[in-house]
């Protein structure tokens, strides 16, 4: 952890409480999840596709945090990234039959989606609130609709791209173990690296962050390619876990409504948060979705409206404006 | 035959207008993003049909019932959910998370109810043939009764007095606060309105299209870029950039698969917020 001179005054205080009930958290739960991660598949009566899906839900959340929660660029078409991730695999593996080694090019093929996020953010960045999100929104409804319409020969069309010969759910669980980990990671070293301090001063006034010499073109760029890496990394997964991948699937807003959910339900611009966040939502759904399955969608829904109006910082946000004993113990 | 496609856009134009109407609205009076406009538009596009359909009555009574009936949604949307919302800073931003929940709640209601089969209504009017065009009557209507609610509008901002403390509240809450104006009521009445009038573009839509619960995407899709390109809430740029939005999407059937229209909406939209967010047209609050 970086010293207290290097951080704004601004928010210098709040930060550094909530970096401390962060990590002593994170310590905890990291080691019990790591544990419970790495040995699953030799659990008894537990689900690979459970645990395999609620790494995912986190994964998803924690990237969509690095840019909405930390630069505070709602972007409400972020399912693009993930859709793209497994259509950058889907068509290198299953289409075009390049003999790349599965577990290396599920993490180096979705830089191809970070450079596209690049592409993407280069105009879109530069648009503020409302636009930004709605930018992002079209620019996946049109991303899906154009690769519905690509030749079927070599993106699959309606069809989708599946895979048998590629199909290892077991050692595609570990992929997504070894991403959560890393992103996990990277989001707690953002907490108080210069890097993340400087996203966060984006985040609360662009222009007073410019002014005191933040680079923000380059830090919101930045951001939004390592958050696109991640979701592309987890799609790209999710279709070695699955060896299939299909448009109406990859691409749907449910996925971003999941996303967005689970980082505000938790809290945006930490770490604990989305993980929280998500990991709540996910465990709700599971249990709701197979008796209800219409009821899961709106039930996010009445989360988003709820987090809004009653905790707008989300459960860490609530914690540490309700429960301040709780805080003073945790430091 | 590119006559025909240049009348079915204009046509079509008519309903991509009064449809964008009731977004550009709130947004431009108390910068609220109502995201879930295009899931709105749906749902009463559904309702419509299930007057129709069901109980069998005549679809432009059911476009006329569906007015009150949004009005009354939009004030009770307002006092129970918006009204805690506008106070806060950042309003624009958290109405966007908060309008996506909401979003999520009335397509979830639509799927449920209505699945995902696409459900049509019977077309009520015949098509008229006019110097080797075919017209088709109930687009012709569902034109001008979009073109003609969406002018309405202007006249209503104009010369009403209720639309002259819209504008004002849309300028300056706290100014109108001072000039005797409850920026709360006036807020409460422009949401109604807004919704009032996607109660008849819902109806329109079930008039011209068949339905399904994912059209809303399409929809919002569509809404977001009229309004953006006409400017919030100004009735005649609506109007002209639906229009433009429809000839967009019927041209470019000339040279791109039919299944690809609806990107037109979303390709004009991210073009149009990179190169001019301003948009073509003075917004509501401007005037």
């Amino acid at each position: 952890m970086k010293t207290a001179e290097e951080t704004p005054l601004l928010t210098q205080k709040r930060d550094q409480d909530r970096a401390r009930t962060v990590n002593l958290v994170l310590v905890a739960a990291g080691v019990g999840a790591a544990v419970i991660f790495a040995l699953q598949p030799q659990l008894p009566g537990a689900s690979l596709v459970f645990w395999f899906n609620l790494m995912k839900a986190i994964v998803l959340a924690l990237s969509l945090n690095l840019i909405t929660g930390y630069t505070g660029y709602i972007d409400f078409g972020h399912v693009v990234f993930y859709g793209l991730g497994t259509y950058v695999a889907g068509i290198t593996i299953g289409m075009l039959g390049v003999a790349v080694p599965v577990p290396l090019w599920v993490f180096v093929g979705p830089l191809l989606v970070a450079a596209i996020a690049v592409g993407v953010g280069l105009p879109a960045l530069r648009l503020r609130g409302a636009y930004f999100a709605i930018a992002m929104l079209s620019f996946n409804a049109a991303t899906r609709l154009i690769i519905l319409n690509l030749p079927r020969d070599f993106a699959g069309g309606a069809f989708g791209i599946p895979t048998p010969e590629i199909y290892d759910p077991h050692t595609a669980y570990y992929g997504m173990v070894g991403l959560l980990v890393a992103v996990a990671v990277f989001t707690v070293w953002l907490g108080n690296s210069r890097f993340g301090v400087g996203l966060k001063s984006i985040r609360d006034d662009e222009v007073a962050a410019s002014v005191m010499g933040v680079r923000t073109t380059r830090y919101k760029l930045a951001a939004f390619a390592v958050s696109a890496y991640v979701a592309g990394a987890a799609g790209s997964i999710e279709y070695w876990f699955v060896a299939f991948t299909s448009n109406e699937l990859v691409f749907a807003n449910v996925l971003t409504v999941e996303m967005v959910a689970g980082v505000f339900l938790g809290g945006a611009g930490t770490t604990v948060g989305p993980i929280l966040g998500a990991s709540g939502l996910y465990l709700i759904r599971d249990t709701l979705w197979v008796r209800f399955p219409y009821l899961y969608l709106p039930m996010f829904g009445v989360v988003l409206v709820v987090v809004v109006l009653w905790m707008p910082r989300g459960i860490v946000g609530f914690v540490e404006d309700r429960v301040p004993w709780l805080r003073a113990k945790l430091k | 035959m590119e006559a025909q496609i240049l009348l079915n856009g204009l046509l079509l134009g008519g309903v991509y207008g009064i449809a964008a109407l009731g977004l550009g609205l709130v947004w431009g009076v108390m910068s609220v993003v109502n995201v879930a406009h295009g899931d709105l538009l749906i749902i009463f596009a559904y309702m419509t049909w299930v007057m129709v359909s069901v109980q069998s009555l005549p679809p432009f009574v059911a476009l006329v019932l569906l007015i009150p009936v949004g009005f009354l949604l939009g004030m009770g949307l307002y006092q129970l959910v918006v009204r805690h919302l506008i106070r806060r800073s950042e309003v624009e931003l958290m109405s966007l998370v908060l309008f996506f929940g909401i979003a999520a709640i009335i397509y979830g209601i639509s799927a449920y109810f209505f699945g995902s089969d696409f459900r049509s209504l019977p077309i009520p009017l015949p098509t008229l043939r006019v110097a080797g065009l075919a017209i088709p009557g109930t687009r012709l209507a569902a034109f001008l009764i979009g073109a003609g609610l969406v002018l309405g509008l202007l006249w209503f901002f104009r010369k009403t007095y209720w639309g002259k403390a819209i504008r004002a509240v849309a300028q300056s809450r706290n100014a109108a606060r001072a000039l005797g104006i409850d920026p709360d009521r006036v807020s409460a009445v422009s949401f109604g309105i807004a919704l009032a009038y996607a109660g008849v573009a819902g109806a329109l839509i079930a008039l011209v299209s068949p339905l399904s619960p994912t059209l809303g995407v399409a929809y919002a899709g569509r809404s977001f870029a009229v309004v953006v390109l006409g400017g919030l809430g100004n009735p005649l740029g609506t109007l002209v950039a639906g229009i433009v939005l429809g000839l967009a999407e019927s041209l470019s059937t000339l040279w791109i698969s039919f299944s690809l229209s609806p990107a037109v909406a979303f390709v004009l939209l991210f073009l149009v917020l990179i190169m001019r967010p301003q948009g073509l047209f003075k917004p509501l609050r401007s005037r």
